[in-house]
């Protein structure tokens, strides 16, 4: 289950590398966490966009390469989407009452 | 016991390193061959599975041993091991990437989760991230098939320490159940027969982690967004959870030096209610599969960026982290095998009691310091 996830995300990867904005929302709430626009993390949720800022994604070594061999990924890095969609999404987020929209 | 246990966690030979050559004396009997297709669902770390094991020999003899260590490692703490009723065992439809599943009691209520041993992302039996590697794919620092202790000993050292709250009660048990899941499932038909052959069978029994269930709970992730999403202002927010029950969670996740402490592996429930009827809310951490690395390095605290880490640590806190005692955390440890991250306990504390000695020194502050250990300045 959780493979097929991470080729889930994988294939919004690449919906995001197309420049389509994608926003992850709670589905109960409606809440916004994050909106990916034009390359640019909006993010709603200000005590998660200080955290990418300060201490951003950690990168798993299995995935180092696919990441320019850093260990993590921060807020204003140009491959903070990917990582934020591929990494800690499915690491720490995926959840049904979470889900990327259009 | 202890001297079975060691032998069994120290002696896997398949770090990161190529293993040796099989000598003609091996009890395998294999075709000459390559690793050419993924026919055993490695995934994401097929690559490396080649790099490491060129043949199919040599990774069905690491696979053969990898079952071996299961075997052994869950003999050495069968004596550890509570008794559990006979319940229903259901998959964990909303777990992260590691094997769970609930026990479920005769009245349809989940009682337990259950985390076997063999399952933790990186080992064998994983469903969808299968290794044959020993230390962690997701983590440096963190060797494999130790998850189940690492539970446990979370829960112990919560109690040692005077934050026993915040870690629901967690023992070892030992379950058999058709539910859980086996490597043999992301094997391709056409290879199974040598896979069974070479490696022979795959135990039902399985060691595991056996935590209390927390009813009415939600992630912090969703509770923060729900008081967010209302409007709620970061000295409100503050005031919606219990001060005393966030700073022993800080305090908890700086002993065990927790590498995963995101926002949803906290749990959020109903403590009480404040003068206007508002929910006080308290916090218990769950999933401590990352915690207790060998070296300081990437702790991970999401607490410390909500507004009740800018608050100072109080006396209470003070006092709870002066009497940590690492001599006796690190028999603790050595109980369940963890005799690698010892050395790195007892770094992590001394640093921690004199940070908390400092006047008016705030948690996020500490939390920032913490972060810093091993790192050059």
């Amino acid at each position: 289950m959780k493979r097929t996830l991470f080729l889930a995300t994988s294939a919004l990867g690449a919906a995001f590398a197309s420049g389509e904005p994608m926003k992850l929302v709670n589905i109960k709430t409606g809440f916004i966490v994050v909106e990916f626009k034009e390359g640019k993390a909006e993010f709603r949720d200000r005590f998660l966009e200080v955290e990418m800022k300060e201490t951003g994604i950690l990168i798993p070594p299995f995935l180092a390469k696919t990441f320019g061999d850093k260990e993590v990924i921060f807020l204003g890095d140009p491959l903070f989407e990917k990582a934020f969609i591929e990494v800690y999404y499915p690491l720490c987020i995926a959840n049904v009452v979470y889900q990327w929209q259009n | 016991m202890k001297a079975c246990l060691s032998n069994a966690l120290s002696s896997y030979p398949y770090e990161w390193e190529l293993t040796p050559q099989n000598s003609p004396t091996d009890p395998f009997v294999f075709e000459e061959g390559l690793l050419k297709e993924d026919l055993w669902s490695f995934g994401y770390f097929w690559s490396e599975v080649v790099r490491q094991f060129p043949t199919i020999e040599q990774l069905y003899r690491a696979i053969y041993d990898l079952h071996q260590k299961i075997e052994t490692i869950k003999e050495s703490f069968r004596l550890q091991a509570e008794s559990f009723p006979e319940w229903r065992m259901e998959p964990n439809e909303s777990r992260g990437v590691c094997g769970s599943y609930f026990l479920v009691d005769e009245e349809g209520e989940r009682r337990f989760v259950v985390k076997p041993l063999d399952e933790d992302a990186g080992c064998i039996h994983s469903d969808g991230f299968a290794t044959p590697f020993t230390s962690s794919p997701f983590r440096s620092n963190i060797p494999l098939y130790r998850s189940s202790m690492r539970e446990v000993l979370a829960y112990r050292v919560a109690v040692a320490i005077g934050v026993g709250s915040i870690v629901p009660k967690t023992e070892l048990g030992i379950f058999t159940s058709d539910q859980f899941h086996r490597f043999s499932e992301g094997i391709d038909g056409k290879e199974l027969s040598r896979y069974f052959e070479e490696c022979g069978p795959e135990g039902r029994e399985k060691l595991c982690s056996v935590q209390e269930y927390v009813p009415h709970a939600k992630s912090l992730f969703e509770a923060l967004h729900e008081l967010e999403g209302g409007g709620l202002s970061d000295e409100e927010i503050a005031h919606r959870f219990d001060q005393t029950d966030f700073e022993d969670a800080n305090i908890l996740l700086w002993t065990n030096y927790d590498t995963d402490g995101h926002m949803g592996n906290f749990l959020v429930y109903p403590k009480g209610v404040d003068e206007i009827g508002n929910e006080i809310l308290s916090l218990k951490k769950i999933d401590h599969g990352l915690a207790f690395p060998d070296k300081n390095r990437q702790l991970k605290n999401s607490l410390s960026y909500l507004p009740n880490a800018k608050r100072p640590l109080s006396a209470e806190g003070k006092a709870k982290i002066a009497a940590v005692d690492g001599e006796q955390l690190a028999k603790q440890f050595e109980q369940m095998g963890l005799e690698s991250a010892v050395a790195a306990l007892k770094e992590r504390i001394s640093i921690l009691q004199a940070l908390a000695k400092k006047t008016d020194i705030t948690i996020q502050e500490i939390d920032r310091a913490m972060s810093k250990i091993g790192k050059k300045l």
